[in-house]
């Protein structure tokens, strides 16, 4: 609703955040990085609702993490949308870690959003060798997880976590990736596993 | 039983025939509610999901005399008119979902609640939940219903999303919650952390209260108080979150509300006032469920005394 000229945009806007904030401009569903604020830090960040997002930033904080921005997507964006988001929060140079999270969602397609941000992953040169964390949950997700085991094939290092892994937990995980222990980390197999035995019980 | 829903619970939706009125009356009818008929001024005498739709709630009340609620889903433009309409039709209970209502229509409708008796959760509320009995609002989708279990801790949230989360770990741990209320992220708002552990003093179900709290406002310092001054003597379990968005002066991250002006109401400030107040404020958002149960047990040893 408030919407902002170009001129206007760039006095107060990074180019990414203005690059970000275009995302919107032509696709009016759902929300991808309206808000994106340029940060510090080294571990990207692609978070969605209000509440969850700033949650998720003070846990990474917390646990000793520097994110290098915050941006929120939400309300079932296209995963064109999601796409494009992740391409321009993974353009900054110098990542160390990437960090996707959200709540479980009452109605975002999380294979939609989550193959968005695949592509988005694929498409960031140099190829992404730090560690990937997301912690999503919500209709489809046990599709969305199997579509991101495909990445760990592709060489990712990514760790995918459901609904049972408390957010905040997840946002530790992250920060022990990127520190080296990655002994508590959970494999995609090992979460794609408890999702099917949950669902046979 | 609980807080804000009665036995004699009966509800009109208003912006039923909507996308996102349809969805969550399915889902209100679904999980037990007494969702009655529904309001769309100009669509009256249509049907949605086999219940009536009326032109104004007036005309709802002569079809049911024991409306007693509204669910508001109507566009955040119309909810100022929608909302006095229904506290004019003798509506008690409002729970407004629409996000984006004008700070100014919020401030009218609060004031106009005040005059009249109605209580407003809400604007951009996700809902009331009492599990296992009924829900107002968007509350809990219509996937899930395992993450709200019964029990006797209160939740009270500002943000919708993160009802869900607190909820869920404290049904993992095997706590189940009396109530839960989403009462929104925004600046002015129906229905405060205190407005609503008034309620839950008074209520013999329940034992403990969960804040889900966040930067901006003082809705969190006002609760630190009624705690510190001994108008609520359960025990207060706290998160507030936010702390990362006071880096970002004058914009509003997340919730309409989350806003640190002139170095006021961050989340550090409220923090510390809770703690002062006698709260168990956790560190993580997971802590939560941990720092309940020894609430509870603080509680259990000194007799139900708050001493």
């Amino acid at each position: 609703f408030h919407d902002v000229t170009d001129i206007e945009d760039r006095s107060v806007l990074s180019e990414r955040a203005l690059e970000a904030r275009k995302i919107d401009y032509h696709d009016h569903r759902g929300v991808a990085g309206k808000t994106f604020v340029e940060l510090d830090g080294d571990i990207a960040v692609l978070a969605s609702g209000g509440g969850a997002s700033l949650t998720c930033m003070d846990a990474l904080i917390e646990a000793g993490g520097k994110p290098a921005n915050y941006t929120e997507y939400s309300g079932n964006p296209s995963s064109e949308k999601v796409r494009r988001l992740t391409e321009i929060t993974l353009s900054k140079p110098g990542l160390r870690g990437c960090f996707v999270v959200g709540g479980t969602a009452n109605f975002t397609d999380i294979y939609e959003t989550l193959k968005g941000f695949a592509e988005g992953l694929r498409n960031t040169k140099p190829k992404p060798a730090y560690p990937i964390v997301v912690r999503r949950a919500g209709p489809r997700d046990k599709e969305a997880f199997a579509m991101l085991a495909e990445l760990e094939k592709e060489g990712f290092d990514i760790t995918v976590l459901g609904e049972e892994t408390p957010m905040t937990k997840a946002a530790r995980i992250m920060v022990e990736k990127i520190n080296g222990k990655t002994d508590k980390g959970e494999t995609v197999k090992g979460t794609a596993r408890k999702i099917e035995k949950r669902e046979q019980q | 039983m609980s807080i804000l829903l009665s036995e004699d619970l009966r509800v009109v939706v208003q912006g039923m025939t909507g996308k996102e009125g349809q969805r969550a009356t399915k889902e209100m009818l679904a999980y037990g509610t007494k969702v009655c008929c529904g309001v769309t001024p100009g669509k009256g005498g249509e049907r949605v999901l086999d219940l009536p739709v009326f032109d104004s709630v007036a005309e709802a009340k002569q079809y049911e005399q024991g409306l007693n609620t509204s669910v508001l889903f109507v566009p955040p433009l119309m909810v100022l008119d929608a909302a006095i309409e229904a506290m004019d039709a003798g509506i008690s209970l409002l729970v407004i979902v629409t996000e984006n209502v004008p700070i100014l229509d919020a401030a009218k409708l609060v004031e106009y609640a005040r005059r009249t008796g109605a209580r407003v959760v809400g604007p951009s509320s996700v809902g009331v939940i009492v599990p296992g009995v009924a829900k107002l609002g968007s509350i809990g989708g219509g996937r899930d219903q395992r993450m709200y279990t019964p029990g006797r801790v209160g939740v009270i949230s500002k943000s919708g999303g993160m009802t869900a989360e607190t909820c869920r770990l404290l049904t993992e741990a095997g706590i189940g919650q009396s109530t839960a209320i989403g009462i929104g992220g925004d600046v002015i708002i129906g229905s405060t952390f205190t407005d609503l552990m008034a309620l839950f003093e008074q209520d013999e179900e329940t034992d403990a209260v969960v804040l889900f709290g966040e930067v901006g406002g003082a809705y969190e310092e006002e609760a630190a108080r009624m705690l510190k001054e001994r108008r609520f003597t359960k025990p207060v379990v706290a998160f507030v979150s936010g702390t990362f968005a006071e880096q970002v002066q004058g914009l509003a991250l997340g919730h309409a509300g989350a806003i640190v002006e002139r170095g006021f109401g961050t989340a550090e400030q409220k923090r510390a006032a809770l703690r002062e107040a006698g709260a168990l404020v956790a560190r993580y958002h997971d802590d939560i469920p941990g720092l309940v149960s020894r609430a509870l047990e603080n509680k259990g040893r000194s007799g139900g005394s708050t001493e």
